[in-house]
């Protein structure tokens, strides 16, 4: 059971070959997330004012969505991949029949491709309704303060609480959900998305408060899924967060109904 | 199963007694952090049945321990294992196969890949009473571990606590809660005791077989 130094040294590379492949895809998703973003601010590329968008716009739409899926929420898996990457390489090691950790990471984002295609459509539904602005901002402070205090009230259900203890347990779930071979790692992986979907998908509806494509709140619900996926009290970090949610809500609601 | 065919089946029912450096809800086992930031643990198994592809390892006895620098799933961990020194060489051998994860099988393929460093196996003679939530075991001069019920602060009566898993835990399902009135080691790099904090027993079933 002595560990040698050159498994080792193979073992922290290919950590490294997995954890540059999901920095790069994060870095190329947000790349292109913010080259939308800059399209629209700097090209009057807005989405255009009519009732009906052609089926061309949503297909860019919903492009757009799984992008910015992808910048978002690869790197709070990075732990999960991470490890699955070891015990991989360890079967590798041991001439045992492995699975690359791209079909694992493959079911996991088909499940964010499926939440993409439903905020496609839902935007496509608010544009219709004329709640969103050519910019996809929410033209209705109503209907802003009413998510900001829905998705704050939703950090503290026990749905959240338990899709969010999965997110943040790599080895519970690897351990209780292991399925062998390629497909067993897609599976897998779309498990591990439905919870990781579970956890998320509320916060992405302030995105419809914020402006979808407003880099700034893009960015700040990232780094708010990675803490509270994988830093210790993440959890707690994430009610906090909620409870301010529920406060700029009311704040919001209060100054539209001139209570404050 | 195709994928599995290569590897010895294997098959461990074992009494698992774990005391670690978490407060009295080891914090690992629900949402993967532990308490303090890093995890220092010390278990001990006998097998109560179970078989390494032919070798029968009914009744050999284990103790491992490990140390991570942070979360567990964080990797980086440092373990040494013990196997008692009435064990067969063929047992041994198949036991630290088992337990260091090379043969494949839940839980101990996952946490074989957070660890960097094992050391061991080391035969020791390994002194064990098996007594649910008040089990205690003893690697002579190295590791002393002695579980004891949590005790109501109020009444004084002792707390008969369970952490079950209806649908099947990580490691174990059903775990009789304690806490630990002596935990310590002393060995190399393995220098740490935690009294007062979490204990649990458990019957553990694991395998590598579908």
């Amino acid at each position: 059971m002595q560990s040698s130094t050159a498994l080792e040294v193979v073992l922290k590379r290919d950590r490294l070959i997995v954890l540059g492949g999901l920095v790069g895809i994060t870095a190329l998703a947000w790349a292109y997330t913010g080259y939308l973003a800059w399209s629209m601010d700097c090209m009057n590329m807005a989405m255009p004012y009519m009732q009906t968008w052609s089926i061309t716009e949503l297909v860019l739409l919903f492009v757009m969505w799984a992008v910015m899926m992808v910048a978002m929420m690869v790197p709070s898996a990075a732990p999960m991949m991470l490890l699955y990457t070891v015990i991989n390489r360890r079967r590798r090691e041991q001439q045992q029949p492995y699975v690359p950790t791209a079909v694992f990471l493959g079911g996991y984002l088909l499940v964010w491709a499926g939440f993409s295609i439903l905020a496609t459509l839902l935007q496509w539904g608010l544009h219709s309704a004329a709640l969103l602005s050519p910019m996809m901002v929410s033209t209705s402070p109503v209907l802003g303060g009413l998510v900001l205090l829905a998705a704050g009230g939703f950090q503290w259900t026990p749905l959240k609480y338990t899709c969010l203890a999965h997110c943040r347990s790599p080895l519970g779930f690897l351990m209780t959900d292991w399925r062998e071979g390629h497909r067993g790692a897609l599976i897998m992986g779309l498990r591990h998305g439905i919870y990781c979907v579970g956890c998320c998908w509320f916060l992405m509806a302030l995105l419809f408060v914020a402006g979808v494509m407003n880099l700034l709140w893009v960015a700040a619900i990232a780094a708010f899924v990675l803490v509270e996926k994988v830093v210790p009290r993440g959890d707690l970090v994430g009610r906090v967060v909620g409870s301010i949610l529920v406060l700029a809500g009311l704040v919001i609601l209060g100054q539209v109904l001139r209570i404050i | 199963m195709a994928e599995a065919a290569t590897r010895t089946p294997w098959r461990l029912k074992v009494h698992n007694m774990e005391a670690c450096n978490c407060s009295n809800g080891c914090g690992c086992q629900f949402n993967g952090f532990p308490d303090y930031g890093k995890c220092e643990a010390i278990v001990g198994y006998e097998v109560i049945e179970g078989h390494y592809g032919d070798v029968n390892l009914a009744g050999i006895r284990a103790v491992f321990a490990g140390k991570w620098p942070k979360a567990i799933h964080e990797g980086n961990g440092k373990g040494v294992l013990f196997i008692d020194a009435s064990a067969r060489p063929e047992q041994v051998q198949s036991l630290a196969t088992i337990l260091s994860g090379q043969a494949g099988g839940m839980p101990w393929e996952a946490l074989g890949a957070t660890l960097t460093e094992v050391e061991g196996p080391i035969l020791q003679p390994i002194e064990m009473t098996i007594n649910g939530r008040k089990s205690s075991f003893r690697v002579p001069g190295i590791i002393d571990v002695h579980m004891t019920a949590l005790v109501n602060p109020v009444t004084g009566v002792e707390s008969e606590v369970h952490v079950v898993y209806p649908k099947g835990g990580f490691i174990w399902n059903d775990g009789e809660v304690g806490t630990t009135a002596t935990m310590h080691i002393q060995h190399g790099d393995f220098n740490f005791q935690y009294p007062g904090k979490w204990a649990a027993y458990a019957v553990a079933e694991w395998t590598n077989q579908v």
